[in-house]
């Protein structure tokens, strides 16, 4: 089947959502558009719809993720407190804190510690699809998206600056911040190319693990940012899902025989997560690994009247009102022979 | 070193090649005249309008990776750390990573306290009443973080501080 043929026998199911008075009245209520609010009520039920919606209306904690390449935790946390900040650790994540309060004066992406590159500013969900993929110190790790680097610099931090991690960001904006990061946090181990990552097919190159944590619509930021309510149109959504496609059917291509592939977006939309990760059970022999340990959903099996395969359920979801993360979704896929 | 078009031409350095660019550096921060922290490195000297040289961890992919990409037309925008810049008229100065190998062994170090370490960190000067050499120095903090490169100028009975590269860098131009 090629991308084409995939996008035509899904497309018009998965973009055809007409909205109920339910819906509408909903979407009002919480200023969101009306498609989306459908969604959330064919995915979550009447009850948590609204719970999900409510929870919408509050930013998340801040939180950030300890570079233990460059300092030992405890003495971040210490470092932290003297200035005034209370840190939480996270029990799920091995570097993640939550920031439960914090001082007028430094703000937290302007103190001397985080300028040393001592930690990083991540969401808790954001943290996890490093973890996942779980590179090691000998591997050749892809990260296909990687701007502005707070997934790369975890992977090197995760691999100890051993082995070699080849990062690839599109935009000339977006490659600085990611240049920056990489330099901040200490990270030793990056090979950083500015392309289209489409084109490393026409390498010999292939990878033990790759990480493509997608470009999305950023359905799962809305707490952090109320303006995605209503920013991404079905037309937009249709265009991330063929971008998502192609960037994925590039992933397995440029993966290892028996290698990882870790796809995961900041957004908790199924056209962007499930129906991506479907495409490449159906054309290929891979296998969609389970992910424990976190407190998450499991990914869908249906949506729209449309059925995935069954082992989609091992990808995870998480939800702000669930949580009390962004809305984020993870997949952990094998390659096999 | 630099060529005029613009093109980036990326070469690999010995040990040997890097030494004098080092030398230089390890001279005007008065360090230890040891290149131990390029033992396991590979190096490579990126040219155009100026060069860099980057180091990266040795690793038995890294040549096959970069010669790939060089068959398909494709120049890393980086490899590994940038650790110094050489300017179009010969200028060699330091970036901010190699800070965390010339930290170890330089002497050339001026210890603030933390809110004159922050000045710092907005590339502005400070001036202090105690008499300090003239001459590049490395500026850390009382907690021993690296805070900027810094030259130091007498002026009357006053030091000033004037960082040249300072961890500031991150947020003005990092983005």
């Amino acid at each position: 089947m090629t991308i084409e043929e995939y996008i035509n026998k899904y497309y018009n199911r998965l973009f055809s959502i007409s909205p109920s008075l339910k819906a509408i009245t909903l979407a009002r209520k919480y200023k969101f558009l009306d498609y989306m609010v459908e969604r959330y009520l064919q995915t979550m039920g009447d009850k948590e719809t609204e719970e999900f919606l409510y929870s919408c209306s509050f930013p998340l904690k801040k939180s950030i993720r300890c570079n233990d390449l460059l300092i030992d935790c405890k003495k971040l946390e210490e470092k932290l407190s003297n200035k005034g900040f209370e840190l939480e650790k996270v029990s799920w994540l091995r570097h993640g804190y939550i920031v439960k309060s914090n001082p007028k004066k430094p703000s937290l992406g302007a103190t001397i510690e985080y300028l040393s590159g001592y930690y990083y500013i991540q969401g808790l969900a954001s943290m996890v699809p490093a973890y996942v993929l779980n590179p090691n110190e000998n591997d050749i790790v892809l990260d296909m998206a990687a701007a502005p680097g707070g997934k790369t610099t975890q992977i090197s931090q995760l691999m100890r600056n051993k082995g070699l991690v080849v990062a690839v960001e599109k935009s000339r904006e977006r490659v600085k911040s990611l240049y920056s990061n990489i330099n901040r946090l200490g990270v030793r181990n990056v090979i950083l190319l500015r392309m289209d990552v489409k084109n490393l097919i026409k390498t010999k190159i292939q990878y033990d693990k790759i990480l493509l944590d997608a470009p999305c619509s950023g359905e799962g930021l809305i707490p952090e940012d109320p303006t995605r309510k209503t920013k991404t149109s079905i037309e937009d959504l249709k265009n991330f899902f063929i971008n998502q496609i192609e960037l994925i059917d590039t992933a397995y291509k440029l993966l290892k025989s028996g290698g990882i592939l870790v796809y995961s977006t900041c957004s908790i939309a199924p056209e962007e997560d499930e129906a991506v990760v479907n495409y490449l059970v159906e054309k290929y022999n891979v296998k969609i690994l389970p992910i424990s340990g976190y407190p998450s959903n499991n990914g869908l099996t249906e949506y729209n009247g449309i059925k995935f395969d069954e082992s989609l359920k091992f990808c995870i979801r998480f939800y702000p009102h669930k949580s009390g993360t962004e809305g984020f979704f993870i997949c952990k896929i094998m390659k096999e022979d | 070193m630099q060529n005029n078009e613009g093109r980036l031409v990326i070469t690999k350095l010995s040990l040997d090649g890097v030494r004098a660019y080092i030398d230089k550096i390890f001279k005007l921060y008065n360090c230890e005249n040891n290149f131990e922290f390029l033992n396991d490195k590979e190096i490579f000297m990126f040219t155009s309008y100026f060069s860099t040289i980057q180091i990266i961890p040795r690793t038995n992919k890294l040549d096959e990776i970069i010669s790939e990409l060089g068959r398909i037309g494709l120049n890393p925008y980086s490899i590994g750390e940038p650790i110094i810049i050489i300017s179009k008229d010969g200028n060699i100065k330091p970036l901010l990573p190699l800070s965390r190998y010339l930290i170890k062994l330089c002497k050339n170090k001026i210890y603030l306290s933390e809110k004159l370490a922050e000045i710092l960190t907005y590339g502005n000067a400070i001036t202090l009443r105690e008499a300090i050499e003239e001459g590049s120095y490395i500026i850390m903090d009382k907690n021993d973080n690296f805070i900027a490169y810094g030259i130091v100028k007498r002026e009357k009975n006053k030091t000033k501080i004037i960082p040249e590269l300072d961890i500031g860098w991150y947020l003005r131009k990092g983005g």
